[in-house]
């Protein structure tokens, strides 16, 4: 029960401040009005939308807590250049927070894959190889989002948008052939 | 968290977490890898599921313990085991000074 209402709160907060940036930015800048209007009207909709097809709640509001976050995130940097806080040479700002954020909740995934993908049967006769494959899955997108988080932190962006990537395809490459091996080594 | 640091405080927890890393095992198993009594190790048991960090589920007569754990917390896991060799390490250099 604490931890739907949390859900919850997070998300009703979170939605709530890329709202409430939303407009402000709407009567900061109002020859972008559309577009503020568009990146406000967005995350309600789509919440509702996700809320109306899927039982599990708690997993939906979680994640409308996090997107709502990364479209506040640009936002408030946009709103706080628009008031004269940041700099207003610094256009890169938004987009590195959002690249460092993006590391960050890819970890925070990596490290629960052990924990919340449990889906196998302890007495298969694979359960060990399983359990080894989601364990390595879980370090790896750790790792990966990580590396991700601190190339964005300390590289110039345009350089970041490659290399941020090269951790990341790292990852899935070594997963893919993770699962492979079984196969390969059937074939051989 | 605070049960997760304590689950993790323990020697003989750390083993059975580190006998569950390598595969899921029944409590009759984990329990004869140990010199504890049962009620003992079941004590154990419960403190780790507790926590978390094991998921029981039971098959015929005997009940199946896996791991549940996040990388953070075996990362603290390791950590701890870390930190249990250099306090032990630092034990035995201070016997040999003596």
């Amino acid at each position: 029960m604490t931890n739907r209402r949390s859900a919850l709160a997070m998300a009703v907060i979170a939605v709530a401040l890329a709202e409430a940036l939303a407009i402000w930015l709407a009567f900061l800048v109002p020859d972008r009005r559309g577009v503020w209007m568009f990146a406000g009207l967005t995350m309600p909709l789509l919440w509702s939308g996700a809320e109306s097809l899927r039982r599990d709640k708690d997993s939906i509001r979680r994640s409308v807590a996090v997107a709502a976050m990364l479209i506040a995130l640009p936002l408030g940097v946009f709103a706080a250049r628009a008031q004269g806080l940041v700099a207003a040479d610094d256009a890169a700002l938004g987009v590195r927070l959002v690249g460092i954020a993006t590391g960050l909740i890819i970890a925070a995934y990596g490290n629960v894959i052990p924990k919340k993908l449990v889906c196998f049967d302890p007495m298969a006769p694979d359960a060990a190889r399983r359990q080894a494959l989601q364990r390595f899955c879980g370090w790896l997108f750790v790792l990966a989002g990580l590396a991700n988080a601190a190339i964005w932190a300390v590289a110039p962006v345009k350089q970041a948008a490659f290399w941020s990537m090269v951790p990341l395809a790292g990852a899935l490459i070594l997963v893919a052939m993770r699962f492979a091996r079984p196969a390969m080594r059937k074939q051989a | 968290m605070s049960n997760v640091f304590k689950a993790i405080s323990d020697p003989t927890r750390r083993q059975v977490l580190a006998l569950l890393r390598e595969r899921p095992m029944s409590a009759g198993d984990l329990a004869a890898a140990f010199d504890h009594s049962k009620p003992t190790m079941s004590a154990h048991f419960n403190v780790l599921r507790e926590a978390g960090l094991i998921e029981a589920s039971r098959h015929g007569k005997s009940i199946i313990y896996r791991l549940k754990m996040s990388v953070l917390e075996e990362a603290l896991m390791g950590l701890a085991e870390t930190v249990g060799l250099d306090l032990g390490a630092a034990a035995e250099r201070k016997g040999e000074t003596t």
